[in-house]
């Protein structure tokens, strides 16, 4: 980019990255809701600014936890050892707690994301075990959903949500058994529990007949959230859940975490962006090149520099 | 609405012209079938002086529509989830024939036994496509020479002919009760069971319908051995109008079913926005478009131009070009 503005070039650069956006370019025009709201001198303007202009309100600098030195509860929910997918990641162990939020963090390559699909039931040739605190394993994704196990996919259009289908369905799909009576599903009761859920995360839509591919990414993603809300989870690993999704929508997912770790949820989330890691988990694993390489707990005193350390 | 959304709407109001931006904001699937049916009804009427829209002329057309909405209607679900059953014309085929052998012995054992063997051969479909993740296409076009060997084989020496009482079955009130019956029974599993919202999710998007907890495998194993077993059940009315089959009945039936469900407004690789009137109203079409060309004493290779014409100009309005997926 700067290569062609050297040779007299223009490029308009779309993105949400607003750090990259003030370090590369030389003006800045927000768009809010589908309308212009103003145009900006690059250097003469901070993230916090941005944020202002692109949510409408005061954001503050950081958007995730202010709490620190909260403990994390002794009973352990979900227990991991020797998790092991050929190639990918190995020997990977350890115990998830109740009401935690336990990151996982690493490079793009490091085999979190597929670690993540690994402990939801969904790798075909995993070694090692995923037990619940009562012994039950988790071997297939059937297992992880009749264990109350919910999980969404840093490939979004792929593997959370049936992008071609209605957000009613997609809501509603985890949850068919229980909402069919003696097999029989209502249409009007399909309704209702998929608007009821929608409506809880603030989807933006126009009706829940709506289909999902019409939706933006971080409404998408709200969707995917509504949709394991509906069938209600004790454990849920989210990959990458904020991944190209604006400031505002962020902020709510994290509101949203925080209000299922208080509920006794246990949350393992898996992340490449280091800051979200540092806000928003109670303890952090870093992976690097497939295995565990160091653990992290929640502090104020964090910088990414300790991470990169052990990523790297 | 996003911004990119909104931008695409821009563009389209100034570019496209007035045709191309009614079509794009018209669900085109849901109006184009009952359009078509008027018009061809409406077209043939004026073309054959009414006399297409004569009792006999209707009688005539209602029979051979019966056959062809059963099978359709199980062939339905395999295209719902994405697949395609090519085989469908060497079951009818198979099912015929062993209708007709046991028809000398009890009437209610043969319909069993065409039904089992039509569930057979799609079993056979659904175990091939999905342990071995062959597409469904070229798995079922293998079974339908298969067995389409088969039965020329079983009437080398003469079509099997049924039980003379079969044709006392022949009665229209009988068949369309069955067909009816049939219709009624696979419209209420696919809009209010748990079994059709899995099938249109699988259509969509099988890797999420999977990570949902759908058991896909499991789901289009049983969707080929139903529309087998429904095609079985198709070959009864069959025979009870034939009296007897040749080595090649069924010739064609698949892809007049695919026709058919196309020319009903069906996207032709399934998904969510797949209606099951398109089974009624698009073999209804089909059939007039038939037997409104043979009225007009058309040479047979001009009916078939046409008919092909116009399958390529349906397709080509109704197909869901955002979903496609590759043909499974």
């Amino acid at each position: 980019m700067k290569r062609f503005r050297e040779e007299g070039r223009t490029v308009i650069f779309i993105s949400h990255d607003l750090s990259e956006v003030i370090e590369l370019t030389d003006t800045i025009t927000i768009l809010r809701d589908g309308e212009y709201i103003d145009t900006v001198d690059s250097d003469k303007v901070t993230e916090d600014d941005l944020k202002r202009h692109m949510v409408g309100r005061e954001l503050k600098g950081h958007y995730y936890r202010t709490d620190y030195g909260e403990p994390i509860s002794d009973e352990v929910v979900l227990t991991v050892e020797g998790l092991t997918v050929s190639g990918v990641f190995e020997d990977v162990s350890f115990k998830l707690h109740k009401g935690e939020i336990l990151g996982i963090g690493g490079l793009s390559d490091c085999g979190m994301h597929e670690l993540g699909k690994a402990i939801f039931g969904a790798s075909e040739n995993r070694r090692g075990t995923v037990a619940l605190a009562n012994g039950t394993r988790i071997n297939s994704i059937r297992d992880a959903l009749l264990n109350n196990m919910a999980y969404t996919s840093k490939d979004r259009d792929n593997e959370s949500v049936v992008v071609f289908e209605t957000i009613r369905n997609n809501i509603c799909l985890p949850s068919v058994d229980k909402l069919a009576e003696r097999g029989v599903l209502r249409h009007k009761k399909l309704d209702r529990f998929a608007r009821e859920f929608a409506e809880m995360i603030q989807v933006k839509m126009t009706d829940v007949n709506q289909f999902v591919s019409s939706l933006s990414g971080g409404n998408k993603q709200k969707v995917v959230l509504a949709r394991w809300l509906g069938k209600d989870f004790d454990i849920i690993v989210l990959d990458s859940p904020t991944r190209g999704i604006d400031v505002k929508v962020k902020a709510d997912i994290y509101t949203l975490m925080y209000e299922l770790k208080k509920k006794g949820k246990s949350i393992i989330m898996i992340s490449e962006e280091i800051q979200e890691l540092m806000g928003m988990s109670d303890r952090i694993l870093i992976m690097k090149d497939g295995r565990i390489n160091g653990e992290i707990l929640r502090s104020p005193d964090l910088s990414e520099e300790d991470f990169i350390a052990k990523m790297v | 609405m996003s911004i990119q959304t909104s931008l695409e709407h821009v563009e389209q109001k100034k570019e496209k012209g007035f045709i191309r931006n009614l079509l794009n904001r018209m669900d085109i699937n849901a109006v184009l079938p009952l359009v078509g049916f008027i018009v061809i009804v409406v077209v043939f009427a004026f073309l054959t002086d009414m006399r297409i829209v004569q009792p006999n002329s209707i009688n005539l057309i209602l029979s051979q529509v019966y056959v062809l909405m059963i099978a359709a209607s199980g062939v339905f679900m395999v295209m719902t989830i994405g697949g395609l059953d090519f085989s469908q014309g060497s079951i009818l085929g198979l099912s015929s024939i062993i209708i007709s052998y046991l028809s000398f012995y009890n009437i209610i054992l043969a319909i069993i036994a065409g039904v089992v063997a039509g569930a057979a051969i799609g079993a056979i479909n659904g175990f091939f496509h999905v342990k071995f993740r062959i597409p469904s296409f070229i798995v079922t076009i293998c079974t339908m020479f298969l067995f389409r060997g088969l039965n020329a084989y079983l009437t080398t020496n003469s079509p099997v002919a049924a039980h003379v009482s079969v044709t006392s079955y022949n009665v229209t009130w009988l068949k369309m009760l069955l067909t009816i019956l049939v219709l009624l029974i696979l419209y209420l599993v696919f809009n209010y069971t748990k079994l059709g919202m899995v099938l249109k999710a699988i259509g969509a998007g099988e890797t999420a319908a999977r990570f949902s907890g759908v058991r896909t495998n499991l789901t289009k194993f049983l969707v080929f051995t139903a529309a087998g077993a429904i095609t079985g059940f198709a070959a009864f009315l069959n025979v009870i109008k034939v009296g007897s089959i040749t080595a090649t009945a069924g010739n064609q039936l698949e892809t007049q079913i695919l026709i058919s469900l196309v020319l009903g407004g069906m996207p032709i690789t399934g998904g969510a926005k797949v209606r099951f009137y398109n089974i009624v109203v698009g073999t209804l079409i089909f059939c007039i478009l038939n037997n409104g060309l043979v009225m007009l004493a058309l040479d047979t290779a001009v009916q078939q131009l046409i008919k092909g014409i116009i399958f390529v100009l349906v397709v080509a309005l109704t197909i869901d070009r955002k979903s496609i997926q590759v043909v499974k």
